[in-house]
């Protein structure tokens, strides 16, 4: 086992890994054919949303199981003033943003002194109502949702192909990755994890846990908004079908696979939670059973996600450690087991 | 009752940085502190000590706000802070240290300074995400003052391990450093000495020297008398919620009801 006191070593396949997302990703829009741009792009959405309850869930250390409610009032928002008022597409972004922030201060205001189990039913019911209401209010346009959503323009260039929209969701990832890394150094960032690690101390230090766990879900908010924004001129069509609660564990899905806290993980994990469904078509009926056990193997496998976070790696450590005592103890049959579980410790 | 003035010594016209005035923490039934008043003198180090269950952490988390007193007043630098949240009262001065060790072990030791230095800075959340030039030279602070505590503490070396992976003594010096990167007038420190080796004490006997030195005032919770008789100015001596002795080291030494309360009463001899 390496020495604890290391710096958190690369994996050595990272850097191969990194490399070759960043190389499919800049080369897809040139050489893929249509339905694999719109995956990639499909996979782009999910990365703006797995980035924004990334704030939530992985540095704030808070639970969300409606997070796609937010997702509907950014794309919700888009869609009525493009619609309704004939608004081009850029103006509607700080209206959404508006909009999903102030419901992220709704939402985030009477959770805050809540333990994470109850935080997770009073989120989930959230993000039930927003998905009700948009079924049944008028101006939402009921279970048909708002549709003939004008398609966003840059000057005279309309955004309209599938590689255009490609371009315009790397525009908006890159904005929200940059956002993401840079609150992860900062002051912010810091007084997450400081919550997160130990609430009376991080009091202790000056630390005020209401308005930063506030600030987690409105930062968490604006972003699955952008990402609403997105969605809705790229498929100029939305209703409520789109933000179910499985859609919110579906995002949730995005950072438990890629780790959470870690943005390259955010990453992978998007590009699993689509590419994989995709992928698995040949096999028809059977599709998403199988698509559920790869899941299941997959956080067996590495239960601290794809590519965890440095702090995820440290608990995934000690957790092995353990799993290696226990394994070790149990019986001579299980030696295979703890020689797994310590090789894992020791990666 | 609890004015005692016989064993208060003059300080009538000595300034005091915190005053605690008849403070009482009844929780149900209990009565865990019970009408106690002292004065914390600028550049001093006040010990409390008394048995187990005495009050002292209580009285420690009435004046830190994590604990909102019954009743009584708590005035720090002539302003009353009763009740206060504790993340106001450390931006008015007054840092604490917990009983048991409470760092952020998973962190980096140079990010449990850096945390602590959060009160004393101020890029906001939109500063934050664009990572603005303002922001970066706030950065630049932080780094060069978490150097500076790690090197107070003597703990320069360590900066890029984990909290987790410190000696305990060391875990001790890196929450002190944390506690006093916030810039305190006035540092609480909660058992510092417990389930430190010898050679740990004197060196942290020798830490609150400086900390007194470089013009923090000291208020200390201690069990080790070698640690408590070594270093206080004063000694207040609580028993039961109550204080029953206040004075210097050596009055405290041969003070009766101090003995009493620690080694119990000799009925027999009386």
């Amino acid at each position: 086992m390496k020495p604890a006191s290391a710096p958190p070593a690369r994996l050595p396949y990272q850097a191969a890994l990194a490399a070759i997302v960043v190389v499919i990703a800049l080369a897809l829009p040139f050489f893929g054919t249509p339905y694999l741009i719109d995956v990639g792009t499909l996979v782009l959405v999910y990365v703006m949303l797995g980035l924004g309850l990334n704030i939530v869930v992985g540095y704030a250390g808070l639970l969300d199981l409606g997070y796609a409610a937010f997702f509907a009032i950014g794309a919700y928002t888009t869609a009525y003033f493009m619609v309704h008022y004939h608004m081009a597409f850029w103006p509607t972004l700080p209206i959404a943003a508006a909009c999903t922030a102030a419901s992220g201060v709704i939402i985030g205001t009477p959770t805050l002194r809540l333990r994470s189990d109850y935080l997770a039913i009073v989120t989930l019911g959230f993000g039930e109502i927003v998905r009700i209401a948009a079924t049944n209010f008028n101006f939402t346009g009921g279970p048909e949702g708002i549709y003939g959503i004008p398609h966003a323009r840059i000057g005279a260039l309309i955004i309209r192909s599938t590689p255009s929209l490609y371009w315009l969701g790397m525009a908006f990832v890159i904005v929200i990755l940059v956002g993401s890394a840079n609150l992860a150094r900062s002051r912010l960032g810091r007084a997450w994890l400081a919550i997160r690690e130990d609430e009376a101390a991080a009091q202790a230090a000056g630390i005020y846990p209401v308005y930063f766990k506030l600030m987690a879900y409105v930062l968490g908010a604006i972003f699955a908004g952008a990402a609403g924004s997105f969605f809705a001129v790229k498929l100029t069509a939305i209703n409520p079908s789109s933000f179910t609660f499985i859609q919110s564990v579906t995002i949730l899905m995005v950072i438990v696979l890629g780790g959470r806290g870690s943005l390259p993980g955010v990453i992978l994990g998007a590009a699993v939670i689509v590419v994989l469904p995709e992928a698995l078509r040949a096999f028809d009926q059977v599709r998403m059973l199988t698509f559920g056990v790869g899941l299941v193997v997959l956080m067996l496998l590495r239960p601290q996600g794809l590519w965890p976070s440095r702090y995820g790696r440290i608990e995934q450590e000690a957790v092995a450690r353990s799993e290696a005592e226990v394994a070790a103890g149990v019986a001579a049959g299980g030696a295979s087991a703890a020689e797994s579980a310590a090789s894992r410790a020791s990666s | 009752m609890t004015a005692q003035p016989s064993l208060r010594p003059p300080t009538v016209e000595t300034p005091s940085v915190l005053g605690v005035e008849r403070l009482t923490m009844r929780f149900g039934g209990l009565l865990a502190v019970s009408e106690v008043s002292f004065t914390v003198r600028p550049r001093e180090i006040l010990s409390i000590i008394g048995p187990n269950g005495a009050g002292k952490t209580t009285v420690f988390n009435c004046i830190t706000g994590f604990l909102r007193p019954t009743s009584g007043r708590i005035i720090f630098e002539g302003l009353e802070i009763t009740g206060l949240r504790p993340d106001l009262i450390v931006r008015r001065g007054i840092a604490r240290t917990f009983q048991m060790i409470r760092l952020f072990p998973d962190l980096g030791v140079d990010e449990n300074v850096m945390i602590g230095l959060h009160g004393r800075t101020r890029a906001g959340t939109l500063a934050s995400l664009l990572h603005t030039p303002l922001q970066r030279r706030e950065e630049k602070w932080v780094l060069d003052e978490t150097r500076r505590w790690l090197g107070f503490v003597g703990l320069e070396g360590r900066a890029h391990g984990l909290a987790r992976e410190l000696a305990y003594g060391n875990q001790r010096r890196l929450e002190i450093a944390r506690a006093l990167a916030t810039a305190p007038r006035l540092v609480i420190l909660d058992e510092p000495a417990s389930g430190m080796n010898p050679a740990e004490k004197g060196g942290l006997v020798q830490l609150v020297g400086r900390i007194r030195d470089s013009g923090v005032t000291v208020l200390l919770i201690e069990h080790d008398m070698s640690v408590v008789m070594g270093i206080s100015d004063r000694i207040i001596v609580l028993d039961h919620g109550v204080q029953i002795a206040e004075g210097a080291p050596d009055e405290i030494q041969r003070d009766a009801r101090v003995i009493e309360a620690y080694l119990g009463r000799e009925d027999l001899q009386e």
